[in-house]
């Protein structure tokens, strides 16, 4: 009876064990790709980004991506943060979900953090963006100038 | 116990709320032919991948916690291939995030993990690639619907994002907004599934009719 117990410990303490060791893997692997490839990430993204705005004749440029600590006056929602060529605007690049599918933005914000441009990306987006209600811009624009203020 | 709760109404196999499994996806996945192209990519790669390390790795499987480590795994293969898309399609990417990040959900609601202890490694991949590809052609049909009459033209996927290889300004003109949007796919779906049950119990009948002779 007494050998029972014991064995029943090991082998539910060797579940444990393989049950830890798989979620610490899985997560450090997952944190991996996220920190190591954040920079390879945005590369692609800024390229691909001033290809589709100088197919567009468009005068921005992305220049370089912004850290993501390195948040002064930027709104603290998802997205990647880039500064512009030429200028100290700040670039947002993220999406917003209307109607069930998304729509890609370049949202270009003042050194203040007051959106000046919602510039969307892609043929998907442009279609997308032309039946987006007023009101739920507005609501969007609003959102990311409130984040920045309290963000100051 | 199980088949009591298996013909249950509400908790059953075929309740309304199981039979709802993966909607969100059909839903989401099959406004545009280009995202449905990229939804079938993330279903064959998460539920390949994700079933091959469960079969390879099964010894060093914990009796407890495997639903954990399907969900975690699943969720790592799913975020694996955004990220690869992302370098492919980066714009193209940031509108289809939401369809792809569904993919180990509807892959863990299915549960096709829980039945694959008595196969071999071959025939547990052949049967989830089999199931991913049958899950991603409904969601490939219904946007060769949706699209064309949603949003007047045909997409598949590009490194400059959505590319336009079939379509013209008088389709757009004329597109129907609705379809595209999740209220016109939940309607069409429910058309589909009314179809589905149709051709289903015609199928049944004829199974029945063959087993008799």
């Amino acid at each position: 009876m007494k050998e029972k117990t014991i064995s029943d410990h090991s082998v539910k303490g060797r579940d444990v064990i393989l049950l830890s060791s798989w979620i610490l893997g899985i997560l450090l692997l997952g944190l991996s790709i996220v920190f190591f490839g954040e920079g390879t990430k945005n590369y692609f993204l800024l390229r691909a980004v001033n290809s589709y705005f100088e197919e567009k004749n468009e005068t921005l440029r992305l220049e370089k991506p912004l850290p993501k600590n390195d948040s002064t006056h930027r709104p603290s929602i998802s997205g990647d943060f880039f500064s512009v060529g030429g200028s100290k605007d700040i670039a947002l690049i993220d999406s917003l979900m209307v109607e069930g599918t998304s729509i890609a933005y370049a949202i270009i914000l003042s050194p203040q953090g007051t959106l000046r441009r919602m510039i969307p990306l892609g043929s998907h987006s442009v279609v997308m963006d032309e039946r987006v209600a007023l009101q739920l811009k507005a609501l969007f624009q609003q959102r990311i100038e409130t984040e920045t203020l309290e963000r100051k | 116990m199980n088949d009591r709760l298996h013909a249950d109404p509400l908790w059953g196999k075929y309740s309304p709320l199981t039979a709802l499994t993966g909607v969100a996806l059909i839903i989401l996945g099959s406004s545009r032919f280009s995202f449905a192209v990229t939804v079938l990519g993330s279903l064959m790669w998460v539920y390949g991948l994700t079933i091959v390390t469960l079969k390879v790795l099964e010894n060093l499987l914990p009796r407890i916690g495997r639903n954990g480590i399907a969900i975690l795994l699943s969720s790592l293969y799913s975020y694996g291939y955004y990220y690869l898309f992302s370098l492919f399609s980066p714009i193209m990417a940031l509108e289809v995030a939401f369809p792809l990040a569904l993919v180990p959900i509807t892959f863990i609601a299915r549960g096709l993990y829980r039945q694959m202890d008595n196969l071999s490694l071959s025939q547990a991949l052949g049967t989830s690639l089999y199931e991913a590809l049958i899950l991603g052609l409904l969601l490939m049909a219904l946007a060769l619907f949706r699209e064309p009459f949603g949003f007047g033209v045909l997409t598949i996927p590009s490194p400059q994002g959505t590319f336009e290889f079939f379509g013209s300004d008088l389709a757009s003109h004329f597109s129907i907004r609705l379809i595209v949007s999740t209220a016109g796919g939940l309607l069409i779906l429910g058309y589909l599934v009314a179809l589905f049950r149709v051709l289903r119990n015609f199928y049944g009948k004829y199974l029945a009719q063959r087993e008799n002779k």
